[in-house]
């Protein structure tokens, strides 16, 4: 077996009968068990549920009654809910908590007949673009593990980027699963808000939050999209989508239409290296040499998004994490000899650093007499970058970006959390709009991967995976690995 | 790595830089009407008390410093006009969903009782409130 497959060429070989889905996962398994120490991409590995799920998708599948994922292995960001094993969240806050029921993207693909392998590491409440803030430890890029995979969804992309999982779930509030796929060298989709249900994944700002998957290929996001997303009735601000109008799209999607695709000025403006921007240039030629025609827009409030984000995501946060209190569950502190104090130190020990920070900002934002200043302003600006990127598409089919402005940094080497917060700079608008974003990888600089971003209108995902998965037909960039142990 | 914008025109002799400056030094500025804002250890205090979350002496000093940095980075919100925009709360402009009001949840009590810290015949004990 080979540890860089993709899930489609798993698909096949279950098919063929190579191997056999119990066989399969073990692979994986005994790849965790003998490699994470390397990256620290794992939180929980569930071997005896993943083995009995494997047994039954053999059934399926000698059956004759399995679908596309039946018997292929996934694991599932430590943000999702799984009944019966635990969910931290990356948080001390969380370190005991064991849901008693499967968030809906799990179940939609326990249905899918998908096994899961463990729940991966995580910048700690999904706040952070290093998988540095978990109270688990840093997580480590295979690609070279003195530094950083990106995060938040830091260990579902190194997990599949070092082969111990082909794919896996992440979360993206403001580009937590597009930029550790691009600083990891795999693919991630942020599908438009609401596509895929946030019931059972552990809230952190909910006007933004998205779930979604990552993978090795773009036809494998694809597969995985269609079995996480769809309506929901658990979850209040789930899309209620029209099947024929879904069914339309895709099929105009599929007819390999010559594009028009965007090139965000605002974006291209700021990559202040030019060998790192270069490998957009090469990635654009590639397109038009597919037939694509590329044109110049401007999204005028870019520079923006950022400070907007902060204020929303954090105002947002402060008041979902309310809920921490130390008395229905999670973490609480000993001792306590008030009930005052044992919220307060309940908090303040389960809670890390940044987590505290980004809380203490919402607060701020929120508070009396800053309210209409911060909050309320950001979500005007919030409106007018949506409005740039309606009126983008007017003209265009999908924009193209950068995903990060760099490819992944040393740990430790960034602690000032402005600075930080930079790392989302070109992920962040498509989060406020509530756009989709695909994250592809299109290069190496330094021999570290780069990935480009394939933004488009709302609930236009079949269109963007078509045009990523054109790119890929093209190019191997998604079939190179780093030295991967055997 | 530095990210820098700057951004003329948006509003009547404003011009809002935005972005890193320098290599390792940051700066978000705004150069519009607007007192750049001090934080004290006082307010961070205050901020606690409203957060219910306890800090150490260190992380408190550390705290100030950086929501500092924060503030004037969301300060540049300022230099956008926004007087006749609305505020935009969902990104599909979508409503509340309203459901039939049925009942819909059994009763999982014993297994949410699993979870906490503390339980006795069913109720969450805490510390006393009044002593």
């Amino acid at each position: 077996m080979n540890p860089a497959a993709t899930l489609t060429d798993l698909a096949a070989g279950l098919r063929a009968g190579d191997f056999s889905s119990v066989e399969l996962v073990r692979y994986y398994l005994d790849r965790i068990e003998r490699l994470d120490i390397h990256y620290n991409s794992f939180i929980t590995v569930t071997r005896e549920r993943a083995l009995v799920q494997a047994a039954a998708a053999d059934v399926s599948l000698h059956a004759g009654n399995a679908g596309p994922l039946t018997g292929l292995p996934i694991a599932h960001k430590d943000i999702f809910c799984t009944r019966g094993v635990r969910t931290t969240c990356g948080s001390r806050m969380l370190d005991n908590f064991v849901a008693p029921y499967d968030a809906t993207a799990v179940a939609r693909l326990v249905t899918a007949g998908m096994v899961m392998l463990g729940k991966t590491n995580m910048d700690e409440f999904a706040m952070g673009s290093s998988c540095e803030t978990s109270f688990y430890g840093p997580v480590h890029n295979p690609w070279d593990t003195t530094r950083v995979p990106g995060g938040s969804s830091g260990g579902s992309a190194a997990a599949v980027a070092a082969g111990l999982t082909p794919a896996a779930t992440g979360t993206d509030t403001g580009g937590s699963i597009r930029q550790p796929a691009a600083l990891s060298g795999i693919c991630g989709l942020k599908p438009t808000y609401g596509a895929v249900s946030r019931y059972g994944m552990v809230a952190f700002a909910s006007s933004l939050d998205q779930g979604g998957p990552m993978a090795r290929s773009v036809a494998d996001i694809a597969l995985l999209n269609e079995a996480m997303a769809g309506f929901d009735a658990k979850d209040s601000t789930s899309a209620v989508r029209d099947a024929a109008n879904s069914r339309a799209e895709n099929v105009a999607a599929a007819s390999g239409r010559r594009l028009t695709i965007g090139l965000p000025k605002e974006y291209f403006a700021v990559l202040a290296d030019t060998a790192f921007a270069r490998v957009y240039d090469e990635a654009r030629r590639t397109l038009e040499a597919l037939g694509h025609r590329f044109v110049e827009v401007s999204l005028p409030h870019t520079p923006f998004a950022v400070p907007a984000y902060y204020v929303i995501a954090s105002a947002e946060a402060s008041t979902n994490l309310a809920r921490y209190d130390g008395v229905r569950y999670g973490y609480r502190c000993a001792a306590p000899t008030s009930l005052t104090e044992l919220y307060e130190r309940s908090r303040g020990e389960g809670f890390g650093r940044e987590v505290k920070r980004r809380i203490l900002t919402g607060t701020y934002a929120l508070s009396v007499g800053y309210f209409d200043a911060y909050y309320l302003k950001a979500q005007r600006v919030r409106r007018l970058i949506r409005d740039d990127f309606t009126t983008a598409f007017k003209t265009v089919d999908a924009l193209m970006a950068p995903t990060a402005p760099g490819t992944a940094f040393p740990i430790g080497q960034i602690s000032d959390p402005v600075e930080m917060y930079q790392q989302d700079v070109f992920t962040v608008p498509a989060s406020l709009a509530g756009i989709p974003a695909l994250a592809v990888p299109c290069g190496f600089h330094h021999g570290l991967p780069v990935g480009m971003q394939l933004m488009g209108a709302h609930f236009g995902e079949a269109r963007l995976l078509e045009l990523g998965g054109d790119f890929q037909r093209a190019t191997d960039w998604h079939l190179r690995t780093p030295n991967l142990p055997g | 790595m530095g990210i820098f914008w700057e951004v003329k025109g948006l509003a009547h002799k404003t011009v809002a830089t935005a972005g890193i400056l320098g290599k390792e030094r940051l700066c978000y500025r705004a150069v519009f009407p607007c007192i750049l804002m001090t934080i004290h250890e006082r307010d961070i205090d205050k901020l606690c008390v409203l957060a219910r979350l306890a800090i150490d002496p260190d992380e408190r000093r550390h705290a100030q410093r950086d929501l500092e940095g924060i503030i004037a980075m969301i300060d540049a919100l300022a230099a956008v006009p926004t007087e006749s925009i609305a505020p935009l709360a969902h990104p599909l402009d979508a409503t509340q969903r309203l459901r039939p009001d049925e009942v819909t949840e059994q009763d999982e009590r014993d297994a949410f009782q699993q979870l906490t810290p503390s339980v006795r015949d069913g109720l969450y004990l805490v510390p006393r409130v009044v002593e």
